[in-house]
């Protein structure tokens, strides 16, 4: 009996390759899945005001340049204990549509309709505003759309870059980012964020700008409403009733007498934590997941090879 | 796999939640590629049928899956907090799975006829026709430029005229 061709040999590595390489995508999926439980959410009453955890930066994958769908924002907003989030997509505001229906059918977050008007030198927020504004408009006519509409206009990451676009409207911002990821990978950063939020005095706002790496909520922003609604919230913001944890000390900002009830209580604190601690079944399912792939693409290369 | 991607990323691991949302969201990758192959295709004039012509086609996409897997490792490493370390990095080493993609797809060409011109116009035509289209949808939007955003229209109107020439 002849042995058998190289070729053939081929073709049985890389099927048995391939099977071992789903059964382990199979258990990475499996094991992740198992170990994904929803950060704590409390329902936290401070200084007579309900607490609630928000995050009014976030992009969806619909013409936005995120990662999950408008409806898996919402949905990863519950899993990140998060009690409302505004979905700001460039310069239109249908994901942000599509968000607040999805979350009002399942009970899920507040989802504000926002927009993010990304140009040079400055990106403002729109949040609560109801149809998209012209970012073409010269930034003080943008606020001015924004608060027309009922919303609050908010400075993102406002860096040194971005101070210029910012100088002639530094008395019509309801809020500025003081908390951003950003800061977090460059530290250098923050100072500029903290001397900006200085000179705005507008309310203090934690963001996670999420695009896909990263946690959304992982900036948030602890908004002191007396309703829980999308309206309560916009009336806290313009109030500048908020706390935020930020920066490389986890430094607190926001309304001085907030602060001190927040930081007397320290559950505010506590949620804020940017530790995502990595379990065992976390490392267990990126090793299955990472040898699953690596497997299956080299199977992929054998067989096309072998064809 | 861009779904896994996604995954890791937001999350630290491989949960059914993001996969699913995740290859959703980036669905419109492989849909690129495949209308662009669908006119190379078109041009080429092949005996093969589209759907066997398209499955060799996509074969070529094997450096881009190393380069992912790479990835994977990368941000299985990473702490949350400095998940938006790859951007950078994907910047960086994008350039290097693009000429190997480049490269597999020159040879695929030559080796189904077709002279070294012919093969570098297909390639031309492919990626000009599948980047357009993925960045109008991804970043077509959020790009900060208006003029950037005209560049899409331009490029849409060339590829629309060499089309006419070409049918």
């Amino acid at each position: 009996m002849r042995p058998p061709s190289l070729l053939h040999r081929f073709r049985l590595r890389a099927a048995t390759a391939g099977q071992a390489g789903v059964w382990l995508l199979v258990a990475a999926i499996t094991v992740g899945t198992l170990s994904d439980r929803p950060r704590p959410r409390q329902e936290i009453s401070l200084g007579g005001y309900r607490v609630l955890a928000a995050d009014f930066h976030t992009h969806s994958s619909t013409w936005s340049d995120g990662s999950l769908t408008p409806w898996g924002l919402a949905l990863d907003a519950r899993y990140q204990g998060l009690d409302a989030i505004a979905i700001t997509g460039h310069r239109q505001t249908q994901d942000a549509r599509w968000g607040r229906w999805f979350s009002e059918r399942i009970g899920g977050p507040i989802v504000l309709i926002g927009e993010e008007l990304p140009e040079i030198p400055q990106h403002v927020i729109a949040v609560g505003i109801h149809s998209t504004v012209d970012s073409a408009l010269p930034v003080r006519e943008q606020i001015a759309e924004i608060h027309r509409q009922g919303g609050v206009a908010i400075a993102a990451h406002p860096g040194e870059f971005f101070w210029k676009g910012f100088e002639p409207v530094m008395d019509q911002l309801d809020g500025t980012e003081i908390c951003h990821p950003y800061t977090f990978e460059y530290p250098d950063v923050h100072p500029e964020i903290e001397e900006f939020a200085r000179r705005a005095d507008a309310a203090a706002i934690g963001s996670s700008d999420t695009h896909g790496p990263g946690r959304l909520g992982m900036c948030r922003t602890f908004v002191f409403v007396r309703d829980a609604t999308a309206e309560g919230i916009l009336e806290a913001i313009r109030a500048k009733r908020t706390v935020v944890y930020g920066g490389p000390a986890m430094k607190a900002y926001g309304d001085p007498e907030l602060i001190r009830i927040a930081e007397a209580d320290g559950r505010l604190r506590q949620m804020a934590n940017i530790d995502y601690p990595v379990s065992v079944l976390d490392r267990l399912s990126q090793i299955l997941g990472i040898g699953g792939f690596a497997m299956l693409v080299a199977r992929r290369r054998e067989f096309y090879r072998a064809k | 796999m861009l779904g896994c991607g996604v995954s890791l990323l937001g999350s630290g691991r491989f949960t059914l939640r993001l996969i699913l949302d995740g290859t959703l969201s980036f669905a419109f990758v492989p849909l690129c590629q495949l209308a662009a192959f669908a006119v190379v295709h078109r041009v080429q004039r092949s005996g093969l049928p589209f759907r066997v012509a398209a499955d060799r086609y996509f074969a070529t996409n094997t450096p881009w899956l190393w380069w992912m897997v790479g990835l994977l490792v990368v941000s299985a490493m990473l702490p949350a907090v400095r998940a938006g370390s790859v951007l950078p990095l994907v910047l960086m080493t994008a350039p290097l799975p693009i000429a190997l993609s480049v490269r597999a797809d020159w040879r695929l060409f030559r080796r189904d006829g077709r002279t070294r011109g012919q093969a570098a116009m297909d390639i031309a035509l492919e990626r000009a026709i599948a980047w357009s289209l993925a960045f109008a949808y991804f970043l077509g939007l959020a790009i900060t430029s208006r003029d950037a955003l005209y560049l899409f229209v331009e490029a849409g109107q060339a590829i629309a005229e060499f089309s006419r020439a070409v049918f």
